[in-house]
């Protein structure tokens, strides 16, 4: 892959995850819900000034007619044309009619409507010289006692002016609140992403091993640092922990082996000399001992993987070869006890870890099955690819081991009761478990039908 | 041999002093870590024994210093420290064994002539012979009285080590470490098994070449040399 390919990816990786932060979400609801206030606010705005211009109109029309019928003196036809008349000529905001009974135009400068009483709004112009363009007229009628219709009317041109403006006013204010919104958001996410991205760049340092890491601090105090400061006060404390479980190891080993070894050796020593009986006693006692040693050593391997969170030193592991040992290793065994072991895997496994460690979680579980199994059985492994990584399972046809006794038989030195009279700590699954946690893979116990079957599945990193 | 051992537990320098005496070795003891390194660099040495944790200078540091003068004398470790990753650390220093205490004399007895022998040896053998038994390593033969013996990989291999190791005690420890790359305890005799189908396959009639050493572990050599 070309470089600049690889930065187009890395750049569409970071959008991406710009895109899907939450903190990028959340600021594009806020901003949808704060368009929404808008959007009401203005609709509000419209209606109310929208009623007081109607409103003032409508109180105008109402006042103009009334003084028409003032100036005529009364409701005689005849004065009222000429009223009408001189006004078309003097009021150019108005518009006014006069018309017969018959619906025959008497004066005004509108043609012939229908003539309603009241208040009312003319969608289509009616006015002389009209055009498409024109906004509707408002205006209030009467009919006179003899029948006529008298109407005078406004332009409502500036009611829609002020409806076009305040609608321009609202579709720019959102599209500025949108960008505002949405620039606003990438930045912030783009900031406070950058922050955590830098505290979970140190968590995955720390967690390939290096413990004396610590999260940086920006020195503002704000909730990020204080987040970083709890963060690396929990460090301090794990690092402390992971430090003392070393130095008390280093304790046990110098303290508890140093008087084993001086015992070991007089035992030894003891052994050389001694005939007979006395020679059997010692060499019993140094089979405890070397049991005792052997459990002891167990419990602090145990220990030691679980503190253990180094990653460093891990390597890809073939699985193939390490499984190909182990029926070489324990084939003679299987079959001086009548029992079979096989391998069926996938050969292009490989999982990243300690190849000691994983060769003997495996020689774990192949000796418990080869020692928990009557003559006859068949012990296998197989390892395959699945969609959340790579599962190896040991099986065997034997006894298994009941359900509910599936946790307890992981915990250290749990045995059961059918087998206290084989030979075993009883720690053999407790270091499995333990180096399979290591290895970030998890361990299950499943019932074979019948037999026991144990799954490890190593996710994929 | 002339054999240095640095060790700070006076009891267990003296088991180990004795011990080695009785084997025809002759050995000195360093009580510090700053001493050893001086009597280690001093020279002279076939193999030299150094315990991990030591008073003055500990013993990865007497290794690291020894190796950067350029001395390639083989190094055993005997140390209590028997952490995953102390054992990776000891060789990774420049050490060639690593024993943990506490220890069966006959296993430190066994390591110790495996790596005073070590450097007498050629790797560029192609062709093993002991008594009647030969094997050829580059086409992966193995024949006893002239008689062709058909060998699983990992037998071939353990014969070969003990083939190579004639005449010398190879205990379980090392040859599951060697043989089988296994550094842990089993809880099942792997190596016993192998052994027994070795000896079948070499002929149970015929003199027997492969002898367990009691109380170490197995010895390769030929019959009439008993």
């Amino acid at each position: 892959m070309s470089d600049t390919t690889a930065e187009a990816v890395a750049g569409r990786g970071r959008a991406r995850r710009l895109i899907g932060s939450s903190l990028f979400r959340l600021m594009l609801l806020y901003a949808g819900l704060f368009s929404l206030s808008v959007m009401v606010l203005f609709v509000v705005i419209g209606i109310t000034t929208d009623g007081f211009m109607t409103r003032q109109i409508d109180a105008t029309v109402a006042n103009e007619v009334a003084e028409v019928r003032a100036d005529a003196g009364g409701d005689d036809p005849v004065r009222l044309r000429d009223v009408v008349h001189g006004l078309v000529q003097t009021s150019p905001g108005f518009y006014y009619l006069l018309q017969d009974r018959t619906g025959h135009v008497l004066a005004g400068n509108m043609s012939a409507i229908h003539p309603t009483p009241g208040q009312r709004s003319l969608e289509r112009s009616h006015r002389q010289y009209a055009s498409a363009r024109d906004a509707p007229l408002l205006g209030d009628g009467v009919i006179l006692p003899d029948g006529s219709y008298l109407f005078v009317g406004s332009s409502a041109g500036a009611r829609r002016e002020m409806r076009l403006s305040l609608l321009r006013a609202f579709a720019w204010s959102l599209g500025i609140i949108v960008m505002l919104g949405l620039g606003g958001g990438l930045l912030m996410s783009m900031l406070v992403l950058r922050r955590i991205e830098a505290i979970s760049r140190a968590i995955r340092t720390i967690m390939g091993g290096n413990l004396s890491q610590r999260i940086p601090v920006g020195g503002s105090d704000d909730e990020f640092d204080h987040l970083s400061d709890g963060l690396n006060r929990m460090l301090d404390r794990i690092e402390t922990l992971v430090g003392s479980m070393r130095q008390i190891s280093n304790d046990i080993a110098h303290d508890l082996r140093t008087p084993l070894t001086r015992l070991r050796q007089r035992l030894e020593l003891a052994h050389r000399d001694a005939t007979g009986a006395l020679a059997e006693q010692l060499d019993a006692a140094l089979t405890y001992l070397d049991g005792i040693l052997a459990t002891f050593t167990s419990l602090l391997r145990i220990s030691q993987i679980e503190a253990r969170i180094r990653e460093e030193d891990f390597t890809d592991v073939a699985l193939t070869p390490l499984v190909q040992t182990l029926i070489e290793a324990y084939g003679p065994t299987a079959e001086a006890q009548q029992q079979t072991l096989t391998a069926d895997l996938r050969d292009d496994l490989m999982v990243r870890g300690d190849s000691h460690l994983l060769t003997q979680l495996l020689a774990n579980l192949v000796e418990n099955a080869l020692r928990h199994t009557p003559v006859g059985s068949h012990v296998s492994i197989g390892g395959t690819r699945c969609t959340g990584g790579i599962v190896v399972t040991v099986a065997d046809d034997g006894p298994g081991i009941p359900a509910d006794q599936h946790d307890f038989v992981l915990g250290r030195f749990a045995r059961l009761d059918a087998s206290r009279s084989t030979p075993g700590s009883g720690l053999g699954l407790s270091l499995v478990k333990a180096v399979a946690g290591l290895h970030g893979a998890s361990l299950e116990l499943m019932d074979n039908q019948p037999g026991l079957l144990c799954q490890l599945l190593f996710r994929k990193p | 041999m002339r054999l240095l051992l640095i060790e700070d537990d006076a009891e267990t320098a003296a088991f180990i002093d004795e011990a080695l005496r009785g084997q025809a070795h002759e050995l000195q003891l360093a009580v510090d870590g700053r001493d050893g390194l001086i009597c280690a660099v001093g020279g002279g040495w076939e193999v030299i024994i150094v315990d991990r944790m030591l008073p003055a200078l500990d013993g990865l540091s007497i290794v690291r210093t020894l190796r950067a003068t350029g001395s390639q004398v083989p190094v055993l470790f005997l140390t209590t420290l028997d952490g995953i990753d102390d054992r990776v650390e000891g060789l990774n220093a420049g050490a060639d064994d690593y024993l943990v205490k506490p220890f069966a004399m006959a296993e430190l007895i066994a390591r110790i002539a495996a790596l005073g022998r070590r450097r007498e040896r050629t790797s560029t053998v192609t062709h093993l012979r002991v008594a009647d038994l030969e094997m050829d390593l580059l086409d992966r033969s193995v024949r006893r009285a002239a008689e062709p013996v058909m060998l699983q990989p990992r037998e071939f291999r353990l014969l070969e080590h003990l083939m190579r190791h004639e005449g010398e005690v190879l205990t379980r420890t090392m040859l599951l470490e060697r043989v089988w790359d296994f550094h842990f305890d089993p809880n099942t005799n792997i190596v016993e098994s192998h052994v027994s189908r070795l000896r079948d396959k070499l002929g149970r009639h015929r003199p027997e070449l492969i002898h367990t050493v009691r109380g170490s572990g197995y010895m390769l050599r030929a019959p009439d040399r008993v």
